[in-house]
């Protein structure tokens, strides 16, 4: 791992968030300064280069297609669903309710209307780290699920359609100490198995392992049978101050932590399973190389 | 004085080119550990000690200054962040805002490094393209042939070879550009090279069995020759150059390596110069003895009859015995009693003069074991490596050659899957393929239990596949492993290409030809929908629609035709004179496309003059439910110039009936707007009042046309019979 280029943000204030495009050859970055900025990769010149800058009700050449307005409080994670469930977008807000949305038309993107909604927990949470979070599952042969991180339980649950397209919780990946800040629902990649990543304000990063229950006959929360055996196969706490975020790469291989030690944590996999911090990236001084 | 005779024996490319002494580096490759301290270990079984090393990479400028602490600095509001980038596992990472500004009491003022995304990657270095792109030619290859059907496993020399000669060739080219841009890069990327070269030419020295004719001995020393180059050859010039050698401090230390390394040649060549500028007669016959001695060592290369070379090797041995013992030997200085160490051709002696490991192996092949077979290495190792591995640190690299010799395949390929992506990869490939390796006997256990077809061969290709995504000009070298990789392999491919940027048109359609050509039916759909909206934005619609098709997203098949139709509307001509041939051309269902076909075919009959058959067509639109409701009115207004003509009758009755039958049809539904939005607008005046006007002239052109069609009917076959 090394530091390939950089470049400056150009915000007034501190950022709060960056993505890229589905291709990598595009980024936006959002700050406390209340604007967006579009930035465009040179191939050529391997530089990223400001494409846009806009504050949120500006109109310029982007311009905000629909607004959803069904909310009850601070919308605290949104995530698009996976390519073959269309355009559909999953919503979860401080009320503690998941609310999908779909896109009427693909190509105006002007009406989204809620076709699901569900609660994640036993009411509302009015703490102030009562941080909802939530993630897709991507796997095409399954019906629809997400891992929702539900704020003051200190859990991650799975939810699942059930056959009459109810949306019901099915597993919860307990274990953790804390809120969980984040999940990460890893791409399937044709595994027979699953992988959720958490991030927690315990300072743990952990990895559960959900595969599909063969034995049947335990009854959970109206199933006919439990769905998985969940294990959790990594639990580590080498940032050992609260963890923010977990993302997989595209290909489910490789897992990024981050927290408030200032070091962002790459995991991969051995041949035999075991999870290994692979390379730390940190924002302390120091010398580049091996380290215990 | 001259040096005729090589110093370093056998001669090979590396040290005719001054090879680098070996250097690690650590950033070469996402999983390289080449660091010097990495995978040091005292016991070579403790393999869990490998996770203790991590690479640590220091962000510049540091976002997190000198003396403070990281908790601190949590405390202003602050923490470390990433996002992966799609396609390359590169990260971008960012100070991140913990609370949004309003939600934190302190007003932040934020540096440049607070403001910074830095861009992380394991990049591939540009100089190692070549040998990417060379060696997956060779793996390809491999791939292709089955060694069990076309002519047995004969054909892995043929590849190993190949194998080897990329890497040769990749090193030369190094070494010629370290002359001239002496940068890190290449320095690490040549010791890199070096490491796999040592490797695989020490698997393939080891493993394969058509070599096994050649004495394993004979083969370390050569390759110890090959890999190793800490023996200077600067000395040997130095010795040879010294009018009184043996008084150099370095003389006896110097042939005590060579010695060990097997390097008897250049022993007795450096003795012969010595010895003919020797005047002392006493040390002179000294040195002649050790010539002869030397002279007579049998070699272990040469073919002898059953058990002839042993017993010609214990008389050697007797007669080094003698040597050493020899009054004579006395006259050659203290300097000599390590090299006589190593002559008296016991094992315990020669480990205690060797500097390394592999000095200590070459020389007990060598003096003590000459005709060792394969199968009795790890009895020599046992013997050997002890002292080694509890005095000295063990590289990664040492612990991959020892489990080379030690003949496990399995904990090599484990070793190498460590080292290098590249290593594993191609090694366990050569291995798997021809038989010296069974790899399923370490599958691995998730996939094995659940029957998907893969293993562990699988998993390091396709690791290795990963480590070649952070270079996109690389794309169809890295789908070309993945579609070798089984199930989880094409899963991983199907996901992963859908990311590769489409940026011209050629590459599109190279991608898309690799996702036909391997059924990668849900890319296709993907990156076809993809090409679609770009094509559909650049006013390219024929394409658009071919692809939209193809990626079965029909709603915007309907979408494009109805801008083409709005667009007509709007300038009263199409825009895809040129383009509706290909339309045309279209295999599809689509009754939106067969609709624009027809419609597009109305429009030319009738610029044609065919009116007869343009007004055929309008009225199979209209009755056979091709024509979405919504252009009815369109197809209707558009009649009115046929009705009107006043040269010929072209709607017969039924076909007016039709006509009127369908205006009716929109005037009378509840949704009668609605089919009458593209109704033409009129600027001024109420939005009824022109519906209507527009209405009744067609209701009376309609009603004029069917009188005329009873008095004056239009000779057309099937009119006839509908008239009958």
């Amino acid at each position: 791992m090394n530091q390939v280029t950089k470049f400056d943000g150009t915000h007034e204030d501190l950022i709060h968030d960056v993505a890229f495009n589905y291709y990598g050859n595009r980024l936006a970055t959002c700050s406390s300064d209340q604007k967006i900025k579009i930035w465009d990769y040179n191939e050529g010149e391997g530089i990223w280069e400001s494409s846009i800058s806009f504050k949120a009700n500006a109109v310029k050449k982007w311009t905000p297609v629909a607004t959803l307005r069904d909310g009850n409080g601070t919308v605290q994670d949104v995530e698009f669903a996976p390519n073959h469930l269309g355009l559909r977008l999953a919503i979860v807000a401080a009320d503690g309710l998941v609310k999908i949305y779909e896109a009427m038309d693909v190509t105006s993107l002007a009406h989204w209307t809620m076709i699901d909604s569900f609660p994640v927990g036993e009411g509302p949470s009015k703490d102030e780290e009562g941080n909802h979070c939530l993630s897709w599952s991507t796997s095409k042969f399954t019906s629809q699920m997400m891992v929702v991180g539900c704020a003051k339980d200190h859990v991650a649950k799975i939810f699942r359609q059930d056959h009459n397209n109810k949306w019901q919780a099915c597993e919860v990946l307990g274990g953790h100490g804390g809120v969980v800040h984040d999940v990460s629902w890893a791409p399937n990649m044709g595994r027979s198995y699953n992988l959720i990543a958490t991030a927690c304000k315990d300072g743990h990063v952990r990895i559960f392992k959900l595969t599909d229950d063969s034995q049947g006959g335990a009854l959970t929360g109206g199933w006919s049978r439990k769905m998985f055996n969940v294990t959790c196969i990594a639990d580590f706490a080498d940032h050992n101050a609260e963890v923010w975020r977990v993302e997989w790469n595209v290909t489910g291989t490789i897992l990024s932590s981050s927290g408030d030690d200032g070091k962002v944590r790459l995991w991969k996999a051995t041949y035999t399973g075991d999870w290994k911090c692979m390379s730390v990236v940190s924002a302390e001084e120091g010398p580049n190389g091996f380290q215990r | 004085m001259s040096t005729g005779i090589p110093l370093i024996q056998p001669s090979n490319t590396a040290l005719t080119l001054n090879a680098t002494a070996a250097k690690r580096s650590i950033f070469s490759a996402p999983t390289v550990d080449l660091n010097p301290n990495h995978g040091m270990v005292h016991d070579m079984d403790r393999d869990q000690n490998d996770e203790e090393y991590v690479a640590i990479l220091h962000l510049d400028p540091s976002p997190i200054k000198k003396g403070v602490s990281a908790d601190s600095w949590a405390k202003t509001n602050r923490t470390l962040r990433s996002t992966f980038r799609p396609t390359t596992n590169e990260i971008a990472v960012y100070v991140a805002g913990r609370k949004a500004a309003e939600e934190f009491p302190t007003k932040q003022k934020s540096s440049v490094e607070d403001n910074t995304i830095f861009l992380c990657q394991a990049a591939i270095p540009k100089s190692r393209i070549p040998f990417i792109e060379q060696t997956f030619k060779v793996f390809l290859d491999i791939a292709s042939k089955n060694p069990y059907k076309t002519g047995g496993t004969s054909g892995y020399k043929h590849h190993l070879e190949r194998y080897n000669k990329t890497i040769e060739e990749h090193l030369a080219h190094l070494y010629v550009v370290s002359k001239t841009n002496d940068t890190l890069e290449i320095e690490q990327e040549t010791t890199l090279m070096e490491s796999f070269s040592a490797v695989w030419q020490l698997a393939e020295a080891v493993f394969l069995k058509s070599d096994r004719n050649r004495p394993i001995a004979f083969m370390f020393n050569e390759w110890l020759a090959t890999h190793d180059t800490s023996q200077d050859q600067e000395l040997g010039k130095t010795l040879l150059a010294d009018s009184s050698k043996l008084t150099h401090p370095d003389f006896w230390s110097y042939i005590r390596r060579c010695l060990l390394r097997g390097m008897i040649e250049s022993v007795i060549f450096i003795l012969e110069q010595t010895l003919n500028d020797e005047e002392d007669e006493q040390v002179a016959k000294a040195l002649e003895d050790l010539v002869r001695v030397l002279k007579d060592i049998p070699s272990s290369e040469k073919t002898f009859p059953p058990g002839e070379f042993h017993s010609r090797h214990m008389n050697w041995k007797e007669e080094c015995k003698k040597f050493t013992q020899s009054k004579h030997v006395k006259h050659l200085g203290k300097g000599a009693k390590d090299v006589m160490k190593v002559l008296s051709c016991e094992a315990e002696e020669i480990i205690d003069v060797s500097d390394c490991w592999e000095e200590a192996v070459s020389g007990t092949f060598l003096f003590v074991h000459p005709d060792c077979e394969r199968e009795n290495i790890g009895q020599i190792l046992e013997t050997c490596l002890p002292p080694f591995l509890e005095s000295t640190d063990v590289t990664l690299l040492d612990r991959i050659k020892i489990a080379i010799l030690q003949m496990d395949d399995v904990k090599t390929v484990r070793l190498c899957g460590e080292f290098h992506p590249w290593l594993v990869a191609h090694l366990s490939t050569v291995l798997q393929q021809y038989g010296y390796l069974d790899m399923s006997v370490i599958d691995l256990q998730d996939i094995a239990t659940q029957g998907w077809d893969s293993n562990i061969h699988d998993f390091f290709v396709i690791s290795y596949a990963q480590s070649l995504m952070s270079n996109l000009s690389l794309w169809e070298i890295v789908a070309g492993y993945l579609i070798r990789c089984g199930h989880t392999g094409r899963s991983t491919l199907s996901e992963w290409i859908c990311h590769v940027p489409l940026n011209s048109s050629k590459k599109a359609h190279k991608v898309l030809k690799f996702c036909e050509e391997n059924d990668l039916k849900d890319s296709l759909r993907s990156i076809n929908r993809v090409m679609a909206v770009e094509e559909e934005k650049r006013g390219e619609y024929a394409q658009a629609i071919q692809h939209f098709i193809v990626s079965k997203d029909l709603d915007r098949v309907a979408k494009v035709v109805d801008n083409l139709v709005l667009g007509y509307l709007e300038r009263g001509q199409f825009d895809l004179d040129d383009a509706l041939a290909s339309i045309e051309a279209l295999d599809t269902t689509s009754t939106h496309v067969q609709f624009l076909r027809s419609y597009a075919g109305f429009h030319r009959d009738y610029k044609n003059g065919k009116l007869a058959k343009a007004g055929e067509t309008l009225v199979k639109l209209l009755s056979n439910g091709t024509a979405p409701k919504k252009y009815w009115i369109v197809l209707l207004l558009d009649a009115l110039p046929l009705l009107e003509n006043k040269q010929q009758v072209i709607f017969g009755s039924s076909d007016t009936f039709v006509l009127m039958q369908s205006l009716e049809e929109l005037v009378g539904s509840q949704y009668k707007s609605e089919y009458l939005q593209l109704l033409p607008q009129s600027s001024s005046g109420s939005t009824s009042t022109v519906e209507d006007a527009q209405l009744d002239v067609l209701r009376l052109s309609l009603t004029r046309n069917l009188a005329r069609s009873f008095v004056h009917p239009p000779h057309r076959p099937d009119e006839d019979i509908l008239m009958t």
